[in-house]
C-alpha cells in the first residue's frame, strides 16, 4: 500500500509532466526569429499596458490550438501580455504584474484572402515569458500550400473582465478592468506576423497622396505647366511640407533648427509660383523648374528622415510600424535619384583603397526590410542601424547628384545645371549633420549664411569622409568647382 | 464526521441551514448555547488575525492566511462555493494572500499575486465537529491587492466553539485547459513547455498545499 502511494506520487510529479503535449510548427510555416511584438497599447489611462506578440508555436501541459485543446500543428503562438504599468494601481502591487481573470478574444483576418479566424487566448504561464494569455494559432487560410507570413493580417484583440470576480468596497465604483460590460476592443491594426518580406509592413500608408502629388507636379513641370503644379502642390503637399518645418520632429542629434528648416515649403512654393528663390528663379522657367525639383526632393528626404527617426523612438509598436511604413513610402519618389547615383558610382573610376559601395537602391531596400524586422523583434538598435544606412545612402545620393550637376555646370556653363546644383547643395546642407555632425560641427556652427570660406572648409572635410563612406573618387566635388557654381 | 455544506447566504441555502440545524435557537447538535456573540455583524475580529504565514511552492511563493473584518463587496449572484455573504450578515472574512517570492514560476516580482489557484476552505467546530466547507474566491482590493477571500457567518453557521475552530485550507493547482474541473476562477491554464517539467512540488504541481490553523472565539472578538 505504501509502495502504491509512492508510485502514485511519482506518477503525478514525474510522469504527468512528461505527458505534456507538444505542438509542432506547420510545415508551411517558416521559422520565426524570436518573439515579434506586433502591437502595444496603454489602457486605463496608462496604468495598464497590453503587448501582443507572436513567437514559435509552443507546447505545454495541454496542446492549445485556436483557443481549444486539440492536437494539430499550428503556425504561431499568439500572446497577449497584460500587465500593470506602474506600482500599486488597480489592486496590483508591482509594475509588470500580470492582470489575471480577463477573457481575451482574438480575431485575425487575412488581408489578401479575407479568411478569418476567431479564438480565445487562454491563461498561459511560462518560465521565460511569465503569465499571459496565449494560444497557438493556425493562420487563415488553412491551405497548407500557402506561406501564411506572405500575407498581412488585420488583428483585433478584445478583453472582458471575469464576471465572477469579487470586488471589495475600496475598488468601487469598479474600473472597467475588473467589471466590464462585455468585451472591449483594445487593439485593432494591420500587422505582419512573420519576417517582413515586403513593405509597407501594414500594406497601406497615409502618405500615398503626397507621393502621387510628387509625380504629378514633376510631370507638370516637365511640360512647364506651372499652374497645374501650383494647384497640385496647394491641394496635396503644402501642409505636408509646412509640417516638415517643425524641428522638434527630428532626432535631436540631427541638430535641425527652425531657421534651417524655415524655407522647406517656401522654396517649393516660390519656385512653382516663379518667384525669386535665393536670388534665382524669379520668372526664369528653367531656373524655377530646377529649384522646384530639388526642393521637392529635399522635402521628401526630410520626410523620410523624420519618419524613420519617429519609428526608432516610438513608444508603441503600432506607431513605430506606421512611421516606418510612412518613411518607406516617402522614399519611393527618391528612387530615381538613388538609381542615377548608383549608375554614376558604378561607372566612375575605382577608388583607392577600394571602399566603393554603389548599392544605393538595393542597399536602401535591404535596410528598409532589415530595419522593419529588427523593429518588429523589439531590436531598436537594429532598427536605428538600418535607419542610419538609409540616411547615409540618401545623403550619398544627394552628393552624387550635386557632383553631377556641378560638373555639368562647369563644363557647359549652362544656367540650368548651375541653379540645380545650388538647390541640391542646399539639400545637402540640410543633411550634413546626419553623418558628419562631429567633424563638421565647427563649420556648421553658423549654417544660416554660407560663405566661400565655409564652403571650402566644408568640402575639405566632407570629401574624404564621403570617400570613406564609399564614394567614387572620380565623383569628388572640388571646392573650386563648387564655388564657381554657387552664386 | 458530520459534514454540512452550509454555504451561506442565498436565501434558500440559509433557510435550509436553519431548518436542519436551527442554530438560532441553540439547537445545533453539540448543544453549545449561542451567545450574543453569534449575532452577525456584532462579533468581528477588530484587527487582522494572522492564522498562518509561510513559504510554500518550494519557496517560490508565500502564503498568508488571515481573519479580517467582513467587508462590503460587489460580487455576482452566482459564485463558485456559494454566494458572497453580504457584509452585515457576516462576522468574519477569511483571506489568503498567495504571492510570488521571486521571478520564477511565472511571477515577475516579489509580491506578484499567483492567480487561478483553486482554494478550498474547511472550518470545523471543535466542540461539535460540525463542518463548513466552501471556497476562497479571487477578490480585488486596492488596499490589499488580489487575494483569495470570503465573508463568513461563522458563529451563526457553526455555533460557538469553546474549543475553537480548526481551519484547513487546501490550495490546488489551477485547472488545466480542457479539464472538466475548469471553472470561472480557474478557466483552464496552459503551463508552457519550458515550465511543465519543473512544477512538481510547487503551486502548479499536482500535490495540493495544505494550511492548518486554529481559530478561537477570542480571535473572533467574542467575549
Amino acid at each position: 500500500m505504501k509502495m502504491g502511494r509512492w508510485i502514485t506520487i511519482f506518477y503525478l510529479m514525474t510522469i504527468v509532466p512528461s505527458l505534456a503535449l507538444a505542438v509542432t510548427r506547420s510545415p508551411r510555416t517558416p521559422p520565426l526569429e524570436g518573439t515579434r511584438v506586433l502591437l502595444t497599447t496603454a489602457l486605463q489611462g496608462g496604468a495598464v499596458e497590453a503587448v501582443l506578440s507572436v513567437s514559435e508555436v509552443r507546447g505545454g501541459s495541454r496542446s492549445i490550438v485556436d483557443g481549444t485543446v486539440q492536437e494539430t500543428d499550428a503556425d504561431v503562438l499568439l500572446r497577449l501580455d497584460l500587465h500593470a504599468q506602474v506600482n500599486q494601481v488597480l489592486g496590483l502591487r508591482n509594475a509588470g504584474e500580470f492582470i489575471p481573470y480577463q477573457g481575451v478574444r482574438a480575431r485575425l483576418e487575412n488581408l489578401s484572402t479575407h479568411d478569418v479566424t476567431e479564438l480565445a487566448l487562454v491563461p498561459h504561464v511560462s518560465s521565460a515569458a511569465g503569465w499571459s494569455y496565449a494560444s497557438n494559432v493556425r493562420l487563415p487560410p488553412a491551405d497548407r500550400m500557402i506561406n501564411p507570413f506572405q500575407d498581412g493580417y488585420r488583428v483585433t484583440i478584445q478583453i472582458s473582465s471575469q464576471p465572477a470576480l469579487v470586488l471589495h468596497e475600496d475598488v468601487l465604483p469598479p474600473s472597467s478592468l475588473w467589471r466590464s460590460n462585455g468585451f472591449t476592443t483594445i487593439m485593432i491594426a494591420n500587422v505582419r506576423l512573420g519576417p517582413v518580406q515586403a513593405l509597407p509592413i501594414t500594406g497601406e500608408s497615409e502618405v500615398t497622396t503626397q507621393v502621387e502629388a510628387f509625380g504629378l507636379i514633376r510631370s507638370s513641370l516637365s511640360q512647364s505647366a506651372f499652374d497645374d503644379a501650383v494647384a497640385q502642390y496647394a491641394l496635396n503637399l503644402e501642409s505636408f511640407f509646412q509640417g516638415l518645418e517643425d524641428a522638434t520632429q527630428y532626432g535631436l542629434d540631427r541638430r535641425l533648427t527652425a531657421p534651417l528648416l524655415a524655407d522647406v515649403d517656401e522654396n517649393v512654393a516660390n519656385a512653382l509660383l516663379r518667384r525669386e528663390v535665393r536670388g534665382e528663379c524669379n520668372g526664369n522657367l528653367p531656373e524655377c523648374r530646377a529649384w522646384a525639383n530639388e526642393a521637392l526632393h529635399r522635402g521628401f528626404v526630410l520626410g523620410v528622415i523624420r519618419d524613420l527617426d519617429d519609428a526608432v523612438t516610438a513608444t508603441s509598436s503600432a506607431d513605430a510600424v506606421r512611421a516606418w511604413d510612412q518613411g518607406y513610402v516617402l522614399h519611393l519618389p527618391l528612387r530615381s535619384m538613388l538609381l542615377n547615383s548608383e549608375l554614376a558610382c558604378l561607372t566612375g573610376a575605382p577608388q583607392e583603397p577600394a571602399l566603393l559601395d554603389c548599392a544605393m537602391v538595393t542597399g536602401v531596400d535591404d535596410a528598409f526590410i532589415s530595419g522593419a524586422n529588427a523593429m518588429l523583434l523589439g531590436n531598436t538598435a537594429g532598427a536605428a542601424a538600418a535607419r542610419d544606412i538609409i540616411v547615409t545612402r540618401v545623403l550619398k545620393s544627394v552628393y552624387y547628384t550635386l557632383a553631377r550637376l556641378v560638373t555639368q555646370a562647369v563644363r557647359t556653363g549652362e544656367q540650368g545645371p548651375r541653379v540645380a546644383a545650388h538647390a541640391a547643395f542646399i539639400t545637402l546642407w540640410h543633411l550634413l549633420p546626419y553623418s558628419e555632425r562631429v567633424a563638421l560641427e565647427r563649420v556648421l556652427a553658423d549654417r544660416g549664411t554660407l560663405t566661400e570660406v565655409e564652403a571650402r572648409d566644408f568640402f575639405l572635410t566632407f570629401n574624404p569622409s564621403m570617400m570613406d563612406a564609399g564614394l567614387n573618387a572620380a565623383e569628388l566635388i572640388h571646392a573650386e568647382d563648387l564655388l564657381e557654381v554657387l552664386p | 464526521m458530520i459534514r454540512a455544506a452550509l454555504l451561506l447566504a442565498s436565501a434558500g441555502l440559509l433557510a435550509a441551514c436553519e431548518d436542519e440545524f436551527d442554530c438560532s435557537t441553540g439547537g445545533c447538535d453539540g448543544g453549545t448555547s449561542v451567545t450574543d456573540a453569534s449575532v452577525p455583524g456584532q462579533t468581528r475580529p477588530q484587527v487582522p488575525v494572522l492564522l498562518e504565514e509561510r513559504l510554500v511552492s518550494g519557496g517560490f511563493a508565500r502564503v498568508r492566511l488571515e481573519l479580517l473584518a467582513p467587508e462590503h463587496a460587489d460580487a455576482p449572484a452566482e459564485i463558485l462555493g456559494g454566494p458572497w455573504l453580504p457584509e452585515p450578515e457576516a462576522d468574519v472574512r477569511v483571506e489568503l494572500q498567495v504571492q510570488s517570492t521571486t521571478a520564477l514560476l511565472g511571477g515577475r516580482h516579489q509580491g506578484d499575486f499567483v492567480p487561478y489557484l483553486r482554494v478550498d476552505l474547511s472550518i470545523t467546530n471543535k466542540d461539535t465537529s460540525q463542518v463548513l466547507e466552501t471556497t476562497l474566491v479571487p477578490a480585488v482590493s486596492i488596499a490589499r491587492g488580489l487575494a483569495y477571500a470570503r465573508n463568513l457567518a461563522l458563529l451563526e453557521t457553526l455555533g460557538t466553539a469553546q474549543g475553537g475552530y480548526s481551519v484547513a485550507v487546501t490550495i490546488r493547482r489551477p485547472a488545466f485547459a480542457g479539464e472538466a474541473e475548469a471553472n470561472a476562477f480557474s478557466p483552464g491554464l496552459v503551463v508552457d513547455e519550458d515550465l511543465v517539467g519543473s512544477v512538481a512540488g510547487t503551486l502548479l504541481g499536482e500535490r495540493p498545499t495544505q494550511l492548518n490553523a486554529l481559530v478561537t472565539l477570542r480571535d473572533l472578538g467574542a467575549p
